[in-house]
């Protein structure tokens, strides 16, 4: 359950910064990860996982575990 | 459509899929919409480029020519600026004339613009004087939406914290659904209305159980327990007048079923409903006996009941019927009824649409009994007395032969849908448009028959009202046809098999066509002896030619 949620994920944000995959990846090491990549980040797992994520919350990702930790708190 | 399921669906299309591009028109950040728009059209063989309007340019636009293909998703603001949150509130309350006045010179543009759009029902900020001007406001927004022929979405899909921090006025969880309305007013589904209404009628016609309280203790009338029912049976006769074939079912005795329609008290009688079963048969069954009395399809009919039992054993048996639950509830009630009226949407009610009650109710005493299935029909057809009038509809009264085309399933030649502007194109080329009517010692059945035909012989629609089949009238007709357009030699089929217009190919396959193609002489020769059962005349518009 939970690597098949990180694999969605990485998924979900290699797309987004047209990458193989976004392990080990840092936002602010990344120059495709911008606040435009920010935006379409949160919106993709808002779609994706049906979730309404608070500005706060999605101001802090900054890697994929992030991502993955903030969406299983909200699942 | 989740945001992964949209990727793969953009992912798997091929190459040498056709490709457009759409300008989405928004003066908002929407970029999140375009995988879920390039999905909905990935699902359906496209592939689509999405464009994006320059920021803050959505009124300049309105003022010039389109020079691509748009579609607008358009928010209050756009209409009138002063309703945007990110802006502030104005320093004074708006003048609801002066805003008349802006939105009627918008309005007027985007019509004559003519664009597919979405209007997005997002709250706005206090700008009017009072409550009341602001509910005014509002109302008079989404009309200006409506009168430019958006289509409209709740303020659900409207997200006002990501709006105001990052100008993203779609929410990720609702970014499905808006780019689902963006694609259906692209692409907007071919009307296929239902066609019939089949009704339970304890404690959905009326309040109570006809068996059990007997016809002076059911409730039907505008008070207490009685109200849901009295507004049910108004919808229901409002769906009656523009066409829709209303029938009850019940597990009753048939007597009991309709006394409370014979008794005159209620605001449907019994000559409302084209039949009022009861039987303590399955309802999939009392149904299914309906249909093929009337010679119509599943998939023309909404079956409404209150028991979910009752609803499961129809939906099991029947899968292609639409079914809908009475509800148990007052606050459930003004969806239902949205809902059951949506189903049977029409533009506009012909003449025909009116009357089709009573002509069924014809169709019903006109037909064979059912043990006479199977034998020949040849002289109880002779003993119908029928009349075929032929019209030349070129030049006139084409509405409703165009309407018999574009909702006919069953006898159709080949499903295509035609619209005003095709039809004039293939008449002004020197085609012809004819259809006829029927009448029998029953009554009239109307206008049941449409042809289109381009000048080369080439049938491009033809289409039979299926509550005349089994009478013989599709070869009559063509026996006319070929009468008429003996000067062509030879007439083309332009047939699809569809799923639904089996009538149609069996019947054609009596032809024995080559290439689609008969001779007019052939035809004629083929189609004499159904001649014989009708009388044949033309209506003063029907000129020889």
């Amino acid at each position: 359950m939970e690597a098949s949620l990180r694999n969605d994920i990485d998924a979900i944000l290699s797309s987004i910064l047209k990458l193989d995959t976004a392990e080990g990846l840092n936002r602010h090491q990344c120059d495709t990860w911008d606040s435009m990549a920010q935006v379409a980040l949160v919106s993709a797992l808002e779609g994706e996982f049906d979730l309404a994520l608070s500005l706060d919350d999605a101001m802090q990702l900054n890697t994929l575990d992030d991502c993955v930790e903030l969406v299983n708190r909200y699942l | 459509m989740k945001y992964l399921q949209a990727h793969r669906a953009v992912s798997a299309l091929s190459d040498d899929a056709p490709a457009t591009t759409v300008l989405l028109v928004t003066s908002f950040q929407s970029e999140n919409l375009d995988l879920y728009l390039q999905a909905r059209h990935a699902v359906a063989g496209k592939r689509l480029v999405v464009d994006h309007l320059p920021f803050n340019t959505l009124a300049q636009l309105s003022y010039t020519d389109a020079s691509q293909e748009e579609i607008w998703l358009m928010l209050p603001w756009d209409w009138l600026p002063e309703t945007n949150w990110r802006t502030g509130l104005p320093p004074a309350p708006l003048d609801l004339a002066e805003v008349e006045t802006r939105l009627a010179a918008l309005e007027q543009r985007l019509q004559q613009r003519g664009v597919p759009m979405v209007y997005l029902d997002a709250p706005i900020p206090p700008v009017m004087a009072t409550d009341s001007l602001q509910a005014q406001l509002r109302h008079r927004l989404r009309e200006a939406a409506y009168r430019v022929g958006a289509r409209l979405i709740d303020d659900t899909a409207f997200d006002l914290t990501a709006y105001l921090n990052t100008g993203v006025a779609i929410a990720g969880r609702n970014a499905d659904d808006v780019a689902g309305a963006l694609y259906s007013m692209r692409y907007p589904s071919p009307k296929a209305p239902r066609k019939v209404l089949v009704t339970d009628l304890d404690q959905v016609m009326w309040h109570g159980i006809i068996g059990e309280d007997g016809i002076d203790g059911i409730q039907y009338r505008p008070e207490g327990a009685g109200y849901p029912h009295f507004l049910y049976q108004q919808a229901v006769q409002r769906l009656k007048q523009s066409g829709t074939l209303i029938a009850a079912v019940s597990r009753n005795d048939a007597d009991l079923a309709k006394a409370p329609f014979e008794a005159g008290q209620m605001t449907l009688n019994d000559t409302d409903l084209v039949a009022i079963l009861g039987s303590y048969q399955p309802k999939s069954a009392q149904i299914q006996h309906l249909l093929e009395q009337l010679s119509l399809g599943l998939d023309a009919v909404v079956f409404v009941d209150d028991n979910p039992v009752e609803l499961s054993e129809v939906s099991t048996a029947l899968p292609e019927i639409q079914c809908l639950r009475f509800p148990g509830t007052l606050a459930e009630f003004p969806g239902f009824l949205s809902d059951l009226l949506a189903h049977f949407e029409q533009d506009t009610a012909s003449q025909e649409d009116t009357q089709r009650t009573e002509l069924y109710r014809t169709r019903l005493k006109g037909m064979a009994p059912v043990d006479a299935r199977g034998a020949d029909l040849t002289a109880f057809l002779a003993s119908l007395d029928m009349t075929l009038t032929w019209h030349d509809r070129n030049e006139t009264q084409r509405d409703r032969a165009l309407q018999l085309i574009n909702k006919t399933n069953q006898f159709n030649l080949n499903g295509i849908r035609w619209t005003d502007d095709e039809l004039d194109a293939v008449l002004t080329s020197g085609g012809h448009l004819f259809s006829a009517s029927l009448t029998d010692a029953h009554g009239e059945h109307g206008e049941i028959m449409a042809c289109l035909i381009d000048v080369e012989g080439r049938i491009g629609a033809w289409v039979m009202s299926c509550r005349v089949l089994q009478r013989q009238v599709e070869a009559a007709f063509l026996n006319v046809l070929a009468e008429q357009l003996s000067s062509l030699n030879t007439l083309y089929f332009e047939r699809v098999d569809t799923e639904r217009n089996k009538p149609l190919q069996n019947f054609l396959a009596t032809l024995t066509l080559d290439n689609q193609g008969i001779s007019c002489d052939g035809l004629h020769e083929k189609t004499r002896t159904a001649r014989t059962l009708f009388t044949v005349n033309f209506d003063s518009d029907a000129s020889r030619l």
